[in-house]
């Protein structure tokens, strides 16, 4: 059980809190690939880090 | 954030994938590899310099550990490795990833050998210890006995792969999206269009930006090292508590960057106090090593001497404070707090052009 899965699960029925926990996770990951820049380091590769 | 991070903070994530599956006695070779193959990677010439730095303290506290006594020789090589940081580094022909926290590691072993807290450590042990990937571009600052102990006791569950991932995430949301993303659409964009672009106060305003992006991207990297080690089943020190919830300076300077303000205190502040008798000199000298450690500048110096100032005086007005009423106080200290941290940049920039 992770700690905001355990925090979740104060307020929330188990299986409602694995979907939200899910939600969060998913949004999580998008707004970190969505600002990570992976454009800008595939470009460096391409060019060969030059 | 620099290039170079972003690399260590995907290769930290690897490992931490790779390490979770990996036996107790491989960890901390495969780890130790993985970072020596990152720096030499970077920075040739600090894995060099990392490699000196492994052998003088395997050296000089084998050679105290051997004699039976304390002998000057250990802290004549705690003396080398802070002057070679500050000289090497000068040498800007060279890229010097992490040598800020190497020196610092092992100015800890080799006065703590000293002092005969634990007995000199095997050329291995300093090399896994030195090498370990994930903190080795931000840190924290861990210390050689809990890292051994955490190597011998460590313990793999799911429990601790699920909460380290889930830290590794929570990091890199801190920053990439909040400490990159939004802090420079609010200093880049934002704020210029409110302020004007020179002056006093916006200077004042863009140093509390810049010290609001500096946590959330070091204290975002910091989570990355300490949950792709739990992934793996080793907990390191944690490295921040919450800096800007402090109800004063001093409060501030021991919830901000724990490890090295751990590391001043220990072995800066408390023999500097207890040989002088005066806790000022104390805070003044370790402050100094603090701003020394970032930069050997003139800025730095005045900016050890502004801070250690305000926690004197956060010290010595305290108690005189008048306490406001309920939640606003929760939010004036912090903001007092913040205001001083961030005032040292204007202040300490024009002191500067004045001298």
């Amino acid at each position: 059980m992770t700690p905001l899965f355990a925090r979740l699960r104060t307020f929330l029925p188990p299986r409602l809190a694995a979907a939200a926990l899910a939600l969060i996770y998913t949004a999580l990951l998008f707004l970190i690939l969505t600002f990570f820049g992976l454009e800008d380091l595939a470009i460096h590769y391409i060019d060969g880090g030059g | 954030m620099t290039e170079i991070a972003w690399y260590f903070c995907l290769a930290t994530v690897a490992l931490a994938l790779i390490g979770t599956l990996l036996p107790t006695r491989l960890l901390g070779p495969v780890a130790a590899l993985a970072g020596l193959a990152m720096i030499s990677g970077f920075a040739p010439m600090a894995v060099a310099w990392l490699l000196c730095l492994i052998g003088l303290t395997y050296a000089a506290a084998r050679l105290d550990a051997r004699s039976g006594h304390r002998t000057p020789f250990t802290l004549f090589a705690a003396g080398i490795a802070a002057a070679a940081l500050i000289f090497l580094r000068e040498l800007e022909t060279w890229a010097w990833v992490g040598a800020a926290y190497f020196t610092l590691r092992n100015i800890h072993v080799l006065l703590d050998c000293w002092m005969e807290r634990y007995p000199a450590p095997s050329l291995r042990s300093l090399l896994i210890y030195n090498l370990f990937l994930p903190v080795i571009i931000v840190g924290p600052i861990h210390r050689y006995p809990n890292f051994e102990r955490q190597l011998d006791r460590r313990r793999v569950s799911a429990e601790e792969i699920s909460s380290g991932a889930e830290r590794i995430l929570f990091g890199l949301v801190q920053t990439i999206v909040l400490g990159g993303w939004v802090m420079s659409k609010v200093e880049n964009d934002i704020l210029p269009a409110q302020i004007p672009a020179v002056g006093f106060f916006p200077d004042w305003a863009f140093s509390a930006l810049g010290w609001v992006d500096l946590y959330l991207v070091f204290a975002g990297l910091s989570s990355v090292a300490i949950g792709a080690s739990a992934m793996m089943g080793l907990r390191i020190e944690e490295n921040f508590n919450h800096p800007y919830a402090a109800k004063n300076l001093v409060d501030f300077w021991s919830r901000w960057h724990m490890s090295l303000t751990r590391w001043c205190r220990e072995y800066v502040y408390q023999p500097v106090a207890s040989a002088t008798r005066l806790p000022v000199v104390g805070v003044l000298c370790a402050m100094l090593v603090l701003g020394i450690w970032h930069e050997t500048s003139v800025y730095y110096l005045l900016w050890a001497v502004w801070q250690a100032s305000g926690i004197v005086l956060s010290h010595l007005l305290g108690p005189y404070m008048p306490k406001l009423p309920g939640v606003l106080d929760a939010v004036a200290r912090p903001c007092f707090v913040l205001a001083w941290l961030s005032c040292a940049n204007p202040v300490v920039t024009r002191l500067e052009v004045m001298l």
